[in-house]
Order: C-alpha cells, then sequence, then structure tokens
C-alpha cells in the first residue's frame, strides 16, 4: 500500500499554506509534525478530498485520488481536528448514521459498532448524547468513526487531543495494531506519541515539507546540540534568555535541572544528552515559538 | 439512509418544537374561523349571534338561496328586495326575513359588475342581464389594467364557465377561510423555511460536514438524500397542518359547491366552485412550501452560515407580501412576486387572491393568467433549485 503525494500545492489568495510537498506514504504509522500554521491540517485535508489542490496530486496505487472518488473514499478513514456532530445525537445514533455513510450493512455495523465501542471503551456511553460527553470521549467517538470502515488509509488530525495518558497509551497500542497493512498518518502537538507509534514522520514548516524520514534519521539534525545542566534556581531566568529550553526538572539544593537544544554547550557544566522527538522539534520550530512568545 | 436522514432532521428539537408550532397554528386558525364567526340580524330587537350558532343561523339563511341562479331568479330576487325596502317602515319581520338571505350572502356580489356599490340601484330587469353584464364587467375591467391580449384571454378562459351560478352553504360562503388559510399555509411554509435552513449549512459551521464528506456516499448520495428527506418532511408538514385545518373546516361548515365568481368575485375566471378553489390553493401552496423548502436547501448548501441562510430565506418568503403592498396594482409586482419561490404564499396574496382578482402576467402579446403561473413556476422551481442545492453541496469546499 502507498500513498504518493505529488507536488502538492494549495493557496488561499495570496497566502499559500502547502507548498509543493511531495513524498511516499508506506504501510505503517506516519507522523505528522510542525507549529500552528505549518500546513498540516491543509495537507490532510487535501489528502482526505476535503481541499482541491492549487497544483499537485496525490496517487493510491497509481491512480489519482480525485478521481477515484467513492473508491477512494471507501477506503479512507478521517478524523479532522474539530470533531463536528449533532448535538441530539447519542453515541449509538451517530456511529450508525456513519455506518450507513460509509456504506456498511445494518448487521455489519452493528458487529463493528460493538467492536470499536469495545475497544474504544465507549460501551457505557453508547446511549448518551455526544454533547453530555467529556472532550476526550468525545474524541474517542470521533476516532470510531474514522475506523468504521475498517480504513486502509487513515487520517487523523490531532486525534490524541483531550485523551487522558491512559487513553492515549491505549489509543496509541490501537494504532500500532491497525496500522500493519495500512497507511496510519496522525497529525499531533503531543509529540510523544508520534515517537511511541511512527515509524516515519514528516516534518512541516511554511507549508513546506523540511523532513522526512525515521525517528532515527530525523534525531540526527540535533545530534549533539541537546544537552543537560544543573542550573541554580536563582540563575534559570538568566538561562531560560539564553538557551532553547526543552524541559525543566527541579533537583536538590535549590538547583533546577534544565534540559535544552543549541549548537554549542552555553551553560556551565552542560553534558550531552540523547536526542528525542520533542527536542527536534524545539530546535526546527524556535522561530515560530519566539513569535508566539513576542 | 433516507431514513436515518429523516431521523437526524427530526431528533432536532428544533424542528419538532417548530413542527408543533405550526400544527397548533393551523388549528388555532381554523377555529378561529368557527368561534370568531358573526352574524348581526337589526330584525326584531336586533340579535348578535357568534360561533356555532352564527354558523348556524347562516347556513339556515342560505337554503332559501340554495341552488342555480338563474337571470329570472335573479330578478325576481331584486325585485322582492327591491319591494321590501321601498316598504321597509312598513314591512313585517318575516318579509324583512325573507329577503335576508340574498342581502347578506349572494346579491352583495352583483353590484360590482354594475360599477355601483349598492344593489339597490340596480333594477330587477338589469339584474335579469347579469351574465351578459359580468361578461362585459371582465372585458372592461381586463382591457383597462392589462390590454386587450389579456382582455381576450380572460374572456376565452370565462367561456368555460358554467352558468347559471350555483349557491350553496359550505366553507366558502360561511366562513373566513378564504382570508385564514393562505395564512395558515404561509405559515407552514415558514416553519419549513426555518427547519431546512440548516439542513447544509450548520454541518459546513460545525465541522460535520468534513467528516461526512470523506465517506463513501457522503457526496451525492448525502447530497440527494438530505434534499429528498427535507422535501419530504416539508411536504409532510404542510399535509398534516393543511389537513388539520381543512378538516376542522369542512366539519363544521362541509364543503361549498358555490360557483367562486358568487362566493370570491364576479372576475373569477373558469368553472370554478369553492371546492375547486379549495384544492388549487392548497395544491398551489404545496408546490410553494416544495420550492421555498428547496430555496432554502439551495441557501443551506451555498452559505456557510446557518443564520445567513435563514435570514435570507425568511426575507425571500415575506418578500410576496411586501411587494403587494409596494407596488400594489403594477404588472412589475406581480412578475416579481410569482417568480420567487414564495410567489403562492404570503399574506394578503396567494392562490385564492390570484383566482378573485381576474390578474395576468403579460408579456407582449402574451397573457396568462396568474393563477397558472402561480402553479407552473414552483412546479419548475422546486426541482431546480432541489438539483441547484446538490449541485452546490456536492461542489462545497471547506477552509
Amino acid at each position: 500500500m502507498e500513498l504518493e503525494i505529488q507536488n502538492l500545492t494549495k493557496r488561499f489568495g495570496a497566502q499559500t499554506a502547502v507548498d509543493g510537498v511531495s513524498f511516499t506514504l508506506t504501510s505503517g504509522v506516519w507522523g505528522l509534525l510542525g507549529a500552528n500554521g505549518a500546513g498540516k491540517t491543509t495537507l490532510m485535508r487535501m489528502l482526505a478530498g476535503i481541499l482541491t489542490p492549487t497544483s499537485g496530486r496525490v496517487l493510491c496505487g497509481g491512480a489519482d485520488t480525485r478521481e477515484m472518488g467513492e473508491a477512494w473514499r471507501d477506503i479512507l478513514g478521517y478524523l479532522p481536528q474539530n470533531f463536528g456532530y449533532y448535538p441530539e445525537f447519542t453515541v449509538a445514533d451517530y456511529l450508525d448514521y456513519m455506518a450507513a455513510l460509509k456504506g456498511l450493512e445494518r448487521r455489519a455495523a452493528r458487529e463493528r459498532i460493538g467492536e470499536l465501542c469495545a475497544t474504544l471503551s465507549l460501551e457505557r456511553v453508547y446511549k448518551s448524547k455526544i454533547r453530555n460527553l467529556s472532550g476526550g470521549t468525545q474524541r474517542r467517538v470521533g476516532i470510531a468513526q474514522a475506523l468504521l470502515n475498517d480504513p486502509q488509509v487513515l487520517i487523523l488530525d490531532e486525534p490524541t487531543s483531550g485523551l487522558d495518558p491512559g487513553e492515549r497509551v491505549r489509543f496509541r497500542n490501537l494504532l500500532s495494531e491497525f496500522a500493519r497493512g495500512r497507511i496510519v498518518l496522525i497529525s499531533t502537538h503531543i509529540v510523544s506519541d508520534v515517537e511511541y507509534i511512527a515509524a516515519k514522520s514528516a516534518v512541516m514548516r511554511g507549508g513546506r515539507l523540511i523532513g522526512l524520514g525515521t525517528t532515527a534519521e530525523l534525531l540526527r539534525a540535533v545530534e549533539g546540540k541537546v544537552f543537560t545542566a544543573l542550573v541554580p534556581e536563582s540563575e534559570l531566568p538568566r538561562a531560560e534568555q539564553e538557551v532553547r529550553v526543552v524541559s525543566l526538572k527541579g533537583m536538590d539544593g535549590a538547583q533546577v535541572l534544565v534540559r535544552y537544544v543549541a549548537d554549542a554547550p552555553l551553560l556551565r557544566g552542560s553534558e550531552f544528552a540523547e536526542p528525542r522527538l520533542e527536542d527536534l522539534y524545539l530546535w526546527l520550530f524556535k522561530d515560530e515559538r519566539r513569535h508566539e512568545d513576542v | 439512509m433516507y431514513r436515518l436522514e429523516l431521523k437526524r432532521i427530526l431528533k432536532t428539537r428544533s424542528t419538532v418544537i417548530l413542527a408543533v408550532i405550526a400544527m397548533f397554528f393551523s388549528i388555532f386558525l381554523a377555529l378561529l374561523n368557527i368561534f370568531d364567526n358573526y352574524y348581526y340580524t337589526s330584525i326584531g330587537s336586533g340579535v348578535t349571534m357568534r360561533g356555532l350558532a352564527a354558523i348556524e343561523y347562516k347556513r339556515t339563511l342560505a337554503t332559501a338561496c340554495k341552488g342555480e341562479w338563474t337571470p329570472e331568479r335573479i330578478s325576481d330576487a331584486f325585485a322582492e328586495v327591491a319591494h321590501v325596502r321601498e316598504h321597509h317602515d312598513t314591512a313585517t319581520d318575516a318579509e324583512k326575513r325573507s329577503i335576508e338571505p340574498y342581502i347578506h350572502t349572494f346579491i352583495s356580489r352583483i353590484p360590482q359588475v354594475y360599477g355601483v356599490a349598492d344593489s339597490s340601484t340596480i333594477s330587477p330587469e338589469e339584474a335579469s342581464d347579469y351574465y351578459c353584464q359580468r361578461k362585459a364587467y371582465i372585458e372592461e375591467a381586463t382591457v383597462l389594467s392589462y390590454g386587450p391580449a389579456a382582455a381576450e384571454t380572460a374572456l376565452k378562459l370565462d367561456d368555460g364557465t358554467t352558468e347559471p351560478f350555483q349557491y350553496e352553504f359550505g366553507f366558502g360562503t360561511g366562513s373566513d377561510a378564504a382570508s385564514s388559510l393562505p395564512v395558515c399555509l404561509f405559515a407552514v411554509a415558514v416553519v419549513c423555511s426555518v427547519i431546512c435552513a440548516p439542513v447544509f449549512a450548520s454541518d459546513y459551521y460545525s465541522g460535520a460536514d468534513d467528516i461526512q464528506r470523506c465517506a463513501l456516499y457522503g457526496r451525492k448520495r448525502l447530497g440527494g438524500t438530505r434534499v429528498l428527506a427535507a422535501l419530504t418532511l416539508s411536504a409532510a408538514l404542510y399535509a398534516a397542518c393543511a389537513a388539520a385545518f381543512v378538516a376542522i373546516t369542512l366539519a363544521v361548515f362541509g364543503p361549498d359547491g358555490t360557483s367562486a365568481q358568487l362566493a370570491l368575485d364576479a372576475l373569477v375566471l373558469g368553472n370554478l366552485t369553492m371546492n375547486g378553489v379549495l384544492l388549487l390553493a392548497l395544491v398551489a401552496g404545496l408546490l410553494s412550501v416544495l420550492a421555498m423548502t428547496a430555496f432554502t436547501l439551495w441557501l443551506s448548501a451555498h452559505m456557510r452560515r446557518p443564520v445567513a441562510v435563514l435570514a435570507v430565506s425568511l426575507a425571500v418568503a415575506m418578500s410576496p407580501t411586501f411587494l403587494m403592498v409596494l407596488l400594489r396594482g403594477m404588472p412589475l409586482g406581480d412578475w416579481l412576486r410569482l417568480l420567487l419561490p414564495s410567489g403562492g404564499l404570503g399574506l394578503g396574496t396567494g392562490m385564492i387572491v390570484d383566482i378573485q382578482a381576474g390578474k395576468f402576467l403579460t408579456l407582449g402579446p402574451v397573457a396568462v393568467w396568474t393563477p397558472f403561473a402561480a402553479l407552473a413556476i414552483p412546479l419548475l422551481e422546486a426541482p431546480l433549485f432541489s438539483l441547484l442545492a446538490l449541485y452546490s453541496y456536492t461542489r462545497h469546499e471547506g477552509r
């Protein structure tokens, strides 16, 4: 199973949201990383067929997905960032409705809904109105609808936002298992989710693809650039101004263990640390962070 | 999918509330016709009757007028009325009662064709010429308003009229149904528009559309199913409300075989009884409700905000009423009104008014009687706007 993205571009007026992105998605879980406004959601919406690309195309098994029409939508599962639902619908109503839209026969739909509700712990809320559910549970209903048709290509935009740690772990395990022989593309701000389950990731900035590969391959970009240092609490404000801090951890003796990314060790007593995706993320999007800080 | 789509729309609380309101309003208007029915007679010590008593009194009076109104019978009635009026001070209550049915029912429609306001200025001999005088009146009134071509069409249409005219008591002669039915149908059309306004737009707004659009049947089939479900719902709501109104009205007043020329206006063209007028009004109302629903669905599929859809839809629904007021008597007003999907409905307008007023749409030598246009235009617009709604939905693209 391959999904070939060829020179995909999307412009909204004078603004280019996605700029000539090309890469090939193969079976397994793929992470899509990028700061806000990087073009991740626009790219996903083009892949799902919600947006028409200004130029470029997406090929599935050599066929243009836009020309495939129903055949493409039959193998596609999609969860957008904003999960829109009908306030008066119960979980049961909603999943029934979506199953019909996905062309599932009644009996098959009932079985599949039962399976998914068990897997996603939705059995207790099956008869509850969606509007009365917590954000995390609503998200799980959204994930359930995306999985209803047992899709070959699953596109999930921020699927783990709102899930508690336990739910996130269960969801990651579910996706890892589900991704065998299928393509799963997830975009998330929770970088650790991608780190745990994504075989490969694509990194976007300003609408362009700036990185592609396995986690290990991507981390080469920050090899030798991640450090930890023990800093007295009193010097912390100065340290935070000097370096791009990844994390802070309070230690004994009024000291703080600072993890940071930089071209060279800038704090006294710095030691090299094993890079993680989060470090890469901060390294690549340091400018965006500064804009946000401003 | 169709069943689920209907269920989805019906599950919306606002839909249920609006449907119930429409039904109550229809029943209220029908009951108002009954309990607000009024009759006053000055004979004797003078009596005012209301409600069922007034209806029964009118029914009794009308028995004297029942049947065919031949020229001779018209002349006799005028002679009898003239005689009692001449000797009003000395006439007995029994004599006064004998002319009461004519004065309060049938005779009131006669003076119009003679260009006078009061029947007392028409002699029995002149009255016997009513049918010829009516033809002349139709020709004169139509030439004056629309030109000779329209007058020719009007007279051709009127050739099919069965003379002499019939009179009997029923909903048309005994109630204000001709005024309140259009109000009832207009209210249903407004409710249907409000129900259908969010069908597509609310999903664009909430993001639900993004998910549905990616499903196997999330494009053409979903769009088509939604249009069909919304039209079904509007038709069903219309049928239920109209049935409630008509059932109550007919149960109390009874059907009405009176010639529409006697019950409504001498300018009514064609062979129509009040039963026929009711049927035409109901059919035109249904077509207009369907056209209005389809138009609202098109707006909903085209625009992103349900509130904007609702605003435009209600503005269009109200337009015929405003056009009738602002462009009264101007052919342009009728053109604009009837070209709107809501053209067959409104307050003070609609099929019954069109039948009653002898209006024409004219374009060069072509003249079309407005009731025909009120039937034909929504019949074309309902499928047209449905297809446009489907087209807009399938072509819709989020941001």
